[in-house]
C-alpha cells in the first residue's frame, strides 16, 4: 500500500517536462500519419450520426416557420436514398432537415411533431408495415427525450466543436476508429479499408458506396425465412395505425402535409416481408386509413428498378436519379413539392 | 459538463490560463468557485441552486453546532443538517422508488392505491456533494474539526469542479487546509496532473466506451436470451467497463486538481488484484468505503459489540452502500451480496484463516480468482436493469437456459478478453506498488511516448459522448 493517500505526494519528478513534450510530439505525429495515410487512400471526412445531430435538426425544423420546410423521417434508407442537392435544386433551397435516424420506426417523431408541437410543414416519411408493430412507437423517442432534457448550451457548443473537428479530419470517422481497427484486425487480420465506404454529411445524409465495401457480411443477402410467418400483435398494430391517422389529421388540420413512402427492397428481403407483412393486410390499410399521401415502390415501376446491393439500400451513385423519381411520384400524388 | 467533451477541454484551458494569470489567491479561489458553478450549470442551470443551498445550510449549521452551549442543542443542529441533506437526497433520488414501494405494499394488502408518478429529475452528483457536506457537519459535531473561518474556502470545498459530480468524496480536513496558502502546480505536478488526465480519459474513452461498452450493451440491454459465452463475456466486459469508467473519472479528477495545485485522495488502488473482500473495499471507491466506515459502520457500533452485531453492521453498511448507488432493488442486492461476502470472509478467516496454504502463490491465486469471480457475480445485479435480466444472465452463464438468441462474435470475445486480461494483469503487477512508482521507473521519454500513444488513441476513438456511469449516482 502507498505511504500517502495523495498521488501528488508521490508524483515522479524526473523528466516531467520532457515527458509532456514527447507526449505532444508523439500524439501529433501519430495522428498526422494516420490522417495522411487515409487521405492518400482517398478517405473523406464524415460526420458522426448522433442524438445531438438529430436534436439540432429537429430544433431547426421546428424553429423554421416557412410552410415549405420539409422534414425527412425514417432511417438509413431515407438517409441514403434522398439527395438534398436534387431537392434543393427543384425546390429553390426550401428548408430541408434529415431526421431519419437509426431505428426501425419514425412513429415517435411523427407523434411528437403532431401532438407536442405546432409544426405545419411537410413530412416525407420512410415507413414500412413493421414500423407500426408493438413497441415501435418508442423507437426514436430518445431524440425527443434528449431534446427536452439535455440539449442545452453546453451540448450545442460541444456539438459544434465536434462538427468542426469532423469537417477537417478523416481520422474522426468511426470506420477508422481504434475500436473498428481492432475489430478489423480480429476479423480479417488487416486494417480497415480506405476510402470510407459510408460517409455522412453535416446534415446527416448518408452515402453508401457499396463498391468500396469489403466486409461480405454487410452486403450478404438475408436468408429466406419461412418461419417468420407468425401472427403479428395486430391489436397493437391497429392502435398505432389509429394514432398515426390522428397525428396525420392534426398535422393536416394546421396546414401540414404528410407523405408515407415504402422504399424499395429486393430479393429475400422483399420475399420475407411479403410473408411476414402481407401488403393487402397491412400496407394497403395504411394507404387507405392514414389520411396521408402514400407511395409504395411496387406502384411506381421506376422506383423498383434501382440496384440494391444489399437488397435494402441503393448505391450512392443512384441517389440523384432515385430522388428525382421519388419527387415526381409524390408530385403526381398531389404532395406539394417540386 | 463531462471530462470527455470538447467543451471541457476549452473550459479547462481557459480556467488554467486565468488561474495562472497572476491574479491574487483570493481572486483565484473565486475564479474556481465561479468555474465550478459553470461546470455544474452545463448540465442543468436551475440545479445550481441546490449546490448553493447545500453549501449555505451546512456552513451555517456547522457554526451553530460548534458554538452551541449544550449537547442537546448540538444534536438538534446536527439533526437539522442530516434532515436537510438526507431529506433532499431522499426526495430527489429515492422519491419515486419509495412511492413505488408504497404502492406495491398497498396493493399487496388489497388497497387499490395508484398515485400519479413523481416527475423528479435526479441532480447530477448530489450523492457526492451531499456526503461531503455531511462529513463536514459530522466532523464538527464530533469535534474532530473546527468550523472553517472562510466561507469562500468552504464554498470551494463543496463545489470544486474536478470532484464535484463523481468524486472522489473529499473530507473537509483534507481539502480546507489546502485553501490557506496560494497554490501553484510545479512542473512536476503539472506534468503528472496532465499525465493522470490523459490516463483517466484513455480508460474512459478508449477502454470503457469504445471497446467494452458496446459488448455490455449488446448483452445486458437485449430483450432476447443470451448464450453462456455471451453472459460470461458480457459480465467480464462490464467488470472492465465499470472500473475504466469510474477509475477513469477519478484519475482525471485527481489530475485536473493537481494541475491547479490541489491534492485529492486516491480512489482506486488496483482493485481487481484484491485478495478477499476487505482488501477489495480498501482498493475500490476508497473515498466512499472509508466514508461509510467512518460515518455509518462506526456509528452503528463497528466491531465493538461482539461478532453478531459486527456482522449486522457490515450487512447494514453495505446494504445502504448499495442503495447509495441508485434507487433500485438490484443495487440493494449488489450491496447485500458484498455485505454477505464480508461476513463470510470473516467467518472463513475465523475457521480456516490460520492455514499456511493461503499465503502460498497457489493459495493467493485461488483467493484472488475467487474474489474476482464473486465481484463479477455481484456486478451482474449492479448492471442488470431488472432481476429477471440478472437471473437470466446468471442462468445463461451456468448453461441453464435452453434458448439462446444473442451470441458474441469472435472479435468481441477477443477484444473483451484482451482488454480485461491486460487490466487484471496490470492490477496484479502493480498490486503492491503505486502508479507513481511504476512511472518513476520509466525514463521521461518512454513515459512521454506512452502518454502520446494514449492521447492519439483518445483522438482516434470518436463516438457518441457517453456520460460517466457514476454521474447517475
Amino acid at each position: 500500500m502507498p505511504s500517502s493517500i495523495f498521488s501528488s505526494d508521490r508524483a515522479p519528478a524526473v523528466g516531467a517536462g520532457r515527458a509532456l513534450l514527447v507526449a505532444a510530439l508523439v500524439a501529433v505525429a501519430m495522428l498526422a500519419a494516420v490522417e495522411l495515410g487515409l487521405r492518400l487512400k482517398g478517405g473523406e471526412s464524415s460526420y458522426p450520426l448522433s442524438k445531438q445531430r438529430y436534436a439540432a435538426n429537429l430544433e431547426a425544423g421546428l424553429s423554421s416557420r416557412a410552410p415549405e420546410t420539409t422534414l425527412l423521417l425514417g432511417a438509413s434508407r431515407m438517409r441514403s436514398s434522398f439527395s438534398s442537392d436534387v431537392f434543393a435544386k427543384r425546390n429553390e433551397g426550401a428548408p430541408l432537415e434529415y431526421l431519419a435516424t437509426s431505428g426501425e420506426s419514425p412513429l415517435a417523431l411523427i407523434f411528437h411533431l403532431a401532438e407536442k408541437t405546432d409544426f405545419a410543414g411537410r413530412l416525407i416519411v420512410a415507413l414500412s408495415a413493421s414500423s407500426l408493430a408493438a413497441g415501435k412507437e418508442r423507437d426514436q423517442q430518445y431524440i425527443v427525450e434528449y431534446l427536452d432534457g439535455e440539449w442545452n448550451w453546453n451540448q450545442r457548443l460541444n456539438f459544434r466543436l465536434g462538427d468542426t473537428l469532423s469537417s477537417v479530419t478523416v481520422f474522426r470517422d468511426e470506420q477508422f476508429s481504434f475500436a473498428n481497427t481492432l475489430r478489423s484486425l480480429a476479423l480479417h487480420g488487416s486494417l480497415p479499408d480506405a476510402p470510407n465506404w459510408r460517409r455522412h454529411s453535416a446534415k446527416g445524409e448518408s452515402f453508401y458506396d457499396f463498391k468500396r465495401l469489403r466486409d461480405p457480411r454487410v452486403i450478404a443477402p438475408p436468408a429466406l425465412r419461412t418461419e417468420i410467418a407468425t401472427a403479428a400483435d395486430d391489436a397493437a398494430w391497429d392502435r398505432n395505425l389509429d394514432r398515426l391517422q390522428k397525428a396525420v389529421a392534426r398535422l393536416k388540420a394546421r396546414g401540414g402535409h404528410v407523405a408515407l413512402v415504402r422504399f424499395p427492397t429486393s430479393g429475400n428481403w422483399r420475399a420475407n416481408e411479403r410473408v411476414r407483412w402481407p401488403r393487402a393486410r397491412y400496407w394497403d390499410r395504411i394507404a387507405r386509413d392514414s389520411g396521408a399521401v402514400t407511395l409504395h415502390f411496387d406502384d411506381e415501376e421506376i422506383l423498383g428498378k434501382f440496384d440494391l446491393p444489399d437488397q435494402s439500400h441503393i448505391d450512392q451513385r443512384d441517389r440523384p436519379a432515385f430522388t428525382s423519381a421519388l419527387l415526381d411520384a409524390l408530385v403526381a400524388r398531389g404532395f406539394p413539392v417540386k | 459538463m463531462v471530462f470527455n467533451s470538447h467543451t471541457f477541454v476549452i473550459f479547462f484551458v481557459v480556467v488554467l490560463a486565468l488561474y495562472y494569470s497572476g491574479i491574487s489567491w483570493r481572486a483565484r479561489k473565486m475564479l474556481l468557485i465561479a468555474a465550478s458553478y459553470v461546470f455544474y450549470a452545463a448540465w442543468n442551470p436551475p440545479f445550481v441552486l441546490l449546490l448553493v443551498l447545500s453549501t449555505v445550510v451546512d456552513w451555517e449549521l456547522a457554526q451553530r453546532i460548534h458554538h452551541a452551549t449544550s449537547l442537546r442543542l448540538r444534536r438538534v443542529y446536527l439533526a437539522a443538517s442530516l434532515c436537510v441533506n438526507l431529506g433532499l437526497l431522499g426526495f430527489l433520488k429515492y422519491g419515486n422508488f419509495a412511492l413505488e414501494g408504497l404502492v406495491g405494499l398497498a396493493n399487496g394488502v388489497g388497497v387499490a392505491y395508484q398515485p400519479a408518478a413523481l416527475d423528479i429529475i435526479l441532480p447530477v452528483g448530489i450523492s457526492f456533494y451531499t456526503f461531503q457536506t455531511l462529513s463536514y457537519s459530522i466532523d464538527v459535531y464530533r469535534r474532530r474539526l473546527d468550523p472553517w473561518h472562510s466561507f469562500t474556502d468552504y464554498a470551494l470545498f463543496v463545489t470544486f469542479f474536478p470532484q464535484l459530480v463523481a468524486g472522489p468524496i473529499v473530507r473537509a480536513r483534507d481539502f480546507l487546509p489546502q485553501t490557506e496558502k496560494a497554490k501553484a502546480a510545479s512542473m512536476k505536478l503539472l506534468s503528472w496532473g496532465v499525465s493522470l488526465m490523459v490516463l483517466g480519459l484513455f480508460q474512459k474513452v478508449v477502454l470503457a466506451d469504445s471497446l467494452l461498452a458496446p459488448v455490455v450493451e449488446k448483452i445486458y440491454d437485449s430483450t432476447e436470451t443470451v448464450s453462456p459465452l455471451a453472459a460470461a463475456i458480457g459480465t467480464l466486459a462490464f467488470a472492465g467497463q465499470i472500473f475504466c469508467d469510474f477509475a477513469g473519472y477519478s484519475t482525471t479528477a485527481i489530475g485536473a486538481a493537481m494541475c491547479l495545485g490541489f491534492a485529492l485522495p486516491d480512489n482506486f488502488r488496483f482493485p481487481y488484484a484484491a485478495i478477499g473482500f476487505s482488501d477489495f473495499w480498501q482498493r475500490w471507491h476508497i473515498s466512499l468505503s472509508s466514508w461509510l466506515r467512518d460515518y455509518l459502520y462506526i456509528s452503528l457500533g463497528g466491531n465493538r459489540h461482539g461478532t453478531v452485531k459486527t456482522y449486522r453492521n457490515l450487512i447494514v453498511t453495505m446494504l445502504l452502500g448499495g442503495l447509495w448507488h441508485g434507487a433500485s432493488w438490484t443495487f440493494v442486492v449488489w450491496g447485500a451480496l458484498h455485505g454477505l461476502y464480508l461476513v463470510l470472509e470473516r467467518l472463513a478467516c475465523h475457521i480456516a484463516g490460520g492455514w499456511r496454504g493461503w499465503v502460498t502463490l497457489p493459495g493467493r491465486l485461488f483467493l484472488g480468482l475467487l474474489t474476482f469471480g464473486l465481484v463479477c457475480l455481484a456486478w451482474v445485479f449492479f448492471r442488470a436493469h431488472t432481476f429477471d435480466k440478472a437471473f437470466e444472465i446468471v442462468q445463461a452463464a451456468l448453461f441453464m437456459l435452453p434458448e439462446r438468441v444473442i451470441y458474441v462474435t469472435q472479435a468481441e470475445t477477443m477484444v473483451v478478453l484482451g482488454v480485461t486480461g491486460a487490466l487484471i494483469t496490470a492490477h496484479c503487477l502493480l498490486r503492491n506498488i503505486t502508479l507513481e512508482d511504476a512511472a518513476a521507473r520509466l525514463p521521461g521519454v518512454a513515459r512521454g511516448c506512452l502518454l502520446g500513444l494514449m492521447l492519439a488513441l483518445i483522438a482516434l476513438s470518436p463516438g457518441e459522448d457517453r456520460a460517466f456511469i457514476y454521474f447517475q449516482f
